[in-house]
Parts: C-alpha cells; sequence; structure tokens
C-alpha cells in the first residue's frame, strides 16, 4: 500500500519529460487512455519541442523540467531523458509526493540510483520502471511455467540479447558512458537481467567479460556468468553490433531436472520429461488485444499498470528497488572485467 | 478510385516476419539476391496479381531498379508504397540521436530546392515550418516510386497510430491533401487500431477511408478486440486493405480465407508470397471464392 492523500480516482494530468522515441512513444500511449491526459513535455532541444508544437499545439513544452512542475499541477511524470538525467527528476517528484515512472534503466550507477532510492525510503511515492519484456506475452507466460515448478529443480541457463544497430562510431548519449553509464549492457540487456532477476531470484557471484570494437567509451560486447543464490548458475551474452538481428532479441534457454524451456521474444518451447513431448506457444497463441497499440501491446499493458496502480494506492511491484538490484547486477560485471576476477554481490 | 484486390506484401523480402525472427534470418539470406525477389513479383504477376506493396525499406530503391527493368512489370504493376520504414527511422535515432535522424533522413533531398531553402534557416526553421519538414519527408520518402504507377500511399501503422493517439486532425488533414494534390493517389492508412481509427475518421468527417488494418480468425494484432473491429467494418462506410491474413503464417490459407469472405467492406488482400507454391496455394483459394472480385 502506497501511502499519500491524493485523489487519484478522476482525470490523471500526466507529464513527460525527455522527447525521445520512448518519450513520444508513452506520451502517444498515456494520451490514448480512458481518463489520462498528457499536459506537458519537456525537452531540452528547441528543434525537438517545435517539432511537437506543431503537431499538438494544444500540449504545453517547458525547456526545463522544474518549469513545468511548478507551473502544471501533475498527478503522474514519466522520465524518458537519457540515463545520466533519470534520477534527478525523479527525486524532485519524490520530494513532491508526484508518482513517476522512469524508463529502463534506473540509472547510470548504483551510487546514481541510491539518492533516489534513499529518497523514496524517507518518502514513500508510487513509482515504477520501465522494465516493459515483463509484459510480453511470451517472457509472462514463462514467469508463470518457471514458477509453477513444472520444470523441476532448475539446473542451468543460457540465454542473450543481440540487436544489428551498431557498425561505426556511434552518435549521441548512448555512446558516451558518462550519460549512458555504459553500453549494450546498461542501455539494452538491462532488460534481459531484469527477466532473470524476475525469473530466478536474486544473484549471489558475477564473472563479467566486455569488449568494444565500434565504440570507443563504452562496451559493443558482454559476455557473463552469473549465479543465483538458490545455487542456478548460466550464462548471458549480449551485443548491438552483431548482423541480422532487424529487432533487439532476447532468447532464455532454462534447464531443470524435469524438463526445459526456451523462451524468446516470438515464442516459449516448453519441455516436460514425463510429458515426453514439445508444447510451443508463439505470440499468436498468447495475443490479447490491448485498448490502444502503439509501438507494442506490452507498452500498452506497461502504462495501464502504472496507471491501475497509482489508482488503487497498490505498489507496481517494479519500482526503484528492483530498477537498483539491476544495476547492481550491471555493475558487477562492469567491476569484474576490468578487475579480472569474480565479484561478490554482497561487496557491491 | 478502387485498389487492386490482390496486393502483394513485401515484409518477406526484407526480413520482417512476426511469426518467427529466426525464419526471418532465412529469408534474408535467401531474398539477398534481388533476381529472387524480381521471380516471386514476375510469378505473381503471371497467375494475375497486379498491386505490389513496398516500403520504404533501404532496399527499395534496388528493388524498384530491378523492376523498372522489366517492361511488362514496370508498366503494369501498380504500386502502393508505405511510408515511412519506422524501423529505419528508430535505428537511426538510437545511433545518431533525433535530430542527426532527421538530418540523415532529408539528405536525399538536399539536391531539391525546397529543402535547400528549409535548411538555409538551419534546424531552427523547425519551429515555423513543421509542415514543411513533413512534405519533404513524404517527397524523400517516395523517391523510390518516381515514374511508377501509384494507386494510394499507405502511412506507417506507426505515424498513423501516433497522430490517432495525440488525436492530430490537422496532421490527418495535411497528409490526405498533400498525397492527393502532389501524387495524384489515394492517401491511406496502416493502423493497429482500426475500430478507434475508423470512429475518430467518422467524427472528423472523413469519408469512405481507405485503411489496412489486422483481420484474422483468431484476432491476431486486432485491438481492442476481434469482436470490435468486425463490429466496426460492419457498422461503418469504409475500404479495407486486409494484413495479416494469416496472422503472420500461424493460419493455413484454407481458414484463413473462409473467415474473411464473410467479412463486409474488405476490398483487398495483402499477401505474403515467397514462393511459386505459395502463390498457387493462395490463388487458389482467393480465385474460388464466389462472389469475390476474381482477378
Amino acid at each position: 500500500m502506497i501511502a499519500g492523500d491524493r485523489d487519484m480516482s478522476g482525470l490523471l494530468k500526466a507529464g513527460v519529460i525527455g522527447m525521445g522515441k520512448m518519450g513520444i512513444l508513452h506520451t502517444g500511449i498515456l494520451n490514448s487512455l480512458q481518463g489520462v491526459e498528457v499536459k506537458a513535455l519537456v525537452d531540452n532541444q528547441d528543434a525537438i519541442l517545435n517539432f511537437i508544437k506543431g503537431a499538438i499545439p494544444a500540449i504545453e513544452t517547458y525547456k526545463d523540467y522544474r518549469d513545468m512542475l511548478n507551473k502544471e499541477e501533475l498527478d503522474l511524470v514519466y522520465i524518458t531523458t537519457p540515463t545520466s538525467l533519470h534520477t534527478r527528476p525523479a527525486i524532485e517528484c519524490v520530494d513532491r509526493q508526484i508518482p513517476f515512472f522512469v524508463e529502463k534503466p534506473l540509472g547510470v550507477s548504483t551510487a546514481d540510483c541510491l539518492n533516489l532510492v534513499n529518497a523514496v525510503k524517507r518518502n514513500p511515492v508510487a513509482n515504477m520502471v520501465g522494465y516493459s519484456k515483463r509484459f510480453v506475452d511470451t517472457f509472462s507466460k514463462a514467469k508463470e511455467i518457471i514458477a509453477s515448478k513444472d520444470l523441476g529443480n532448475l539446473i542451468y541457463f543460457n540465454s542473450s540479447m543481440y540487436v544489428s544497430q551498431l557498425f561505426t562510431k556511434g552518435k549521441g548519449w548512448r555512446y558516451k558512458k558518462e550519460s549512458s553509464g555504459g553500453g549494450v549492457l546498461n542501455t539494452l540487456a538491462a532488460h534481459l537481467i531484469d527477466l532473470l532477476l524476475w525469473y530466478f531470484g536474486d544473484i549471489s557471484l558475477i564473472e563479467g567479460n566486455v569488449k568494444s570494437f565500434y565504440s570507443k567509451d563504452v562496451e559493443d560486447f558482454v559476455h557473463s556468468y552469473l549465479l543465483f543464490e538458490k545455487g542456478f548458475s548460466g550464462y548471458l551474452d549480449a551485443s548491438w553490433s552483431v548482423r541480422n538481428y532487424r529487432l533487439p532479441e532476447i532468447r532464455i534457454q532454462v534447464e531443470g531436472d524435469r524438463g526445459m524451456l526456451t523462451v524468446t521474444d516470438d515464442y516459449l518451447k516448453v519441455y516436460i520429461d514425463k510429458e515426453g513431448s514439445w508444447k510451443t506457444y508463439y505470440k499468436q497463441d498468447l495475443f490479447n488485444g490491448v485498448d490502444f497499440d502503439l509501438g507494442g501491446p506490452e507498452y500498452t499493458r506497461e502504462d495501464k499498470h502504472m496507471i491501475e496502480s497509482i489508482r488503487a494506492k497498490r505498489e507496481t511491484g517494479m519500482d526503484v528497488f528492483d530498477g537498483l538490484k539491476v544495476q547492481k547486477i550491471i555493475e558487477g560485471i562492469y567491476v569484474s572485467a576490468s578487475n579480472k576476477r569474480a565479484v561478490d554481490v554482497v561487496a557491491l | 478510385m478502387s485498389i487492386d484486390p490482390i496486393i502483394l506484401g513485401h515484409n518477406q523480402f526484407v526480413g520482417v516476419d512476426h511469426l518467427s525472427q529466426d525464419r526471418a534470418r532465412d529469408r534474408i539470406e535467401h531474398f539477398s539476391d534481388t533476381q529472387k525477389i524480381l521471380d516471386v513479383i514476375s510469378y505473381f504477376y503471371e497467375l494475375g496479381g497486379r498491386g505490389m506493396m513496398l516500403s520504404t525499406h533501404q532496399r527499395a530503391t534496388e528493388i524498384m531498379r530491378a523492376i523498372n527493368s522489366e517492361t511488362t512489370l514496370s508498366k503494369n504493376m501498380n504500386f502502393y508504397p508505405l511510408i515511412p520504414y519506422a524501423q529505419g527511422y528508430i535505428r537511426r535515432a538510437n545511433e545518431m540521436g533525433m535530430v542527426g535522424m532527421l538530418n540523415d533522413v532529408l539528405e536525399p533531398a538536399s539536391t531539391s530546392t525546397k529543402l535547400k531553402i528549409l535548411l538555409k534557416g538551419g534546424i531552427n526553421i523547425m519551429r515555423k515550418d513543421f509542415l514543411n519538414i513533413l512534405s519533404t519527408l513524404i517527397d524523400v520518402e517516395l523517391l523510390p516510386f518516381k515514374g511508377f504507377n501509384m494507386k494510394a500511399v499507405f502511412l506507417h501503422n506507426v505515424l498513423t497510430d501516433l497522430a490517432l493517439a495525440l488525436k492530430a486532425q490537422n496532421i490527418f488533414e495535411f497528409y490526405m491533401d498533400y498525397i492527393e494534390d502532389n501524387f495524384g493517389a489515394t492517401p491511406a492508412f496502416g493502423t493497429m487500431n482500426f475500430a478507434t481509427l475508423i470512429k475518430n475518421f467518422e467524427e472528423w468527417g472523413f469519408k469512405k477511408p481507405l485503411i489496412m488494418a489486422s483481420f484474422n480468425k483468431i484476432g491476431f494484432q486486432m485491438n481492442p478486440s476481434r469482436e470490435e473491429c468486425e463490429r466496426c467494418l460492419k457498422e461503418y462506410d469504409v475500404d479495407v486493405l486486409a494484413m495479416s491474413t494469416l496472422a503472420s503464417g500461424y493460419l493455413k490459407p484454407k481458414e484463413a480465407y473462409e473467415y474473411l469472405y464473410h467479412l463486409p467492406n474488405i476490398t483487398s488482400y495483402v499477401v505474403g508470397v515467397s514462393s511459386r507454391e505459395h502463390a498457387d496455394e493462395i490463388f487458389r483459394h482467393i480465385n474460388n471464392r464466389e462472389g469475390f472480385r476474381k482477378i
């Protein structure tokens, strides 16, 4: 239960900070949902703001998020800035007791995230971190099967996340460690780490390797061994510089003593020893329509989850504390890679 | 203007597959040879198909060039561009940021007088001239189709749905006027939200729009539900080009088309053909249907 006496039953007025592609996407989805209206947007680039003003004259625009927070009476704030600019506006929201949503990953380092986590501890307010893969049908069905114990005791996993994105030196904030917190691992494979933590619980030991080839400042390739507290272990591999992955693609294979499963964005295959046959669920099998689809049904479900949670004054179940856990694993991989030895998560 | 009843889709040629990325990779490998794409288009033409949809993927220019080398195809086929190739924009925005992406996208038009005037004012021009930028983007996207028959130009579902979410009636009106006035083609819209779109179009007074939306037996990509999309299809005056008719290869053609034949207002289908056998099968089912416009 989230404290707070704010009335969340009427029309919810939302503000969005950062108008990159995720800012645009959430603005569209929020505006399409019943009972929600996007009142104001923030971006620090004139070109972007003017483009938006041309397209949607009814929405107020600001260059500084503090001006928006001072002038508008908002019930909800979405933070979709470059990663290094996530925690400061989030802390402002905590201070003003405005529920907030932050895109993934939570921050550029655990120290960065801790400032926000401590603020929320002192002064709780509803919040959510945008690990949208939890709302993809195949991944949520896999969670159900793993939790059901149908696979028996878990023994081993391997996992990957690939996309064909970078084959030259990248431009923009994603490729500067200072603003992104890291390369493919922090920017993209944070999704995969969140899924692994969601599926298997906490991690105790990490070994990591990273490699830069196209980027100067951040890693393009990551390989990591992860040991979970339950004794189960496996591998993670990620890159944004592999060919033939038009879209970002996650794949997780889990072996248990009674069966196994493979899950991707497209399908889930399950093999249970005693049944002796494969069961395949395509996303077509699992599909359910959403109120409004913009960029994939998972984003609509994610935003509805946020709205429903704050209306019911319920915790989102994927908040800054979960965001911090992901960040610790990412930092563990970077530390292990630079020290060339295993890292105990408790020490982070 | 009526559009072709069967329109050849492009996803299989450019590695888009909503059933499996593994299958998409196999197809990319197969169709990396443009001649193989041309073979499929020629066979589709032999069977009587006359319409082809093509997104402005980086291979569009190359595919259109290949078609241009076959006079029968280039003269007699009708093309239905789908603009813009959204994933390309997203990838470029990821690589070089939003402003960098816009500059990069507009680069092919750098010789056009209109853009020279625009860029003279630098990026600041966007301040005043949102619609001018939009028109230049459309011009750039349609460059590969210059000189070919274009019956309708479809706005990609990501942009249609974004404008719809923002209730930006002005953008829809601008797009419709611009396509009609400058290309003599029917302005048309892809969407993942058929029911919401048609209700808004009615409210805004847009008469009998041409919409491309998913219609299939299992309700895949039909939002908010199959039932609501079917209800709106019956209730509103609209021309629909049905896509995802096989739910991305999940359904067999027989069951898929049996479902579609019972729906009103569906004037055309997009079909994804990747081999001769596949084309034969689809045309057999479609041509067998009584009462449907045979081709």
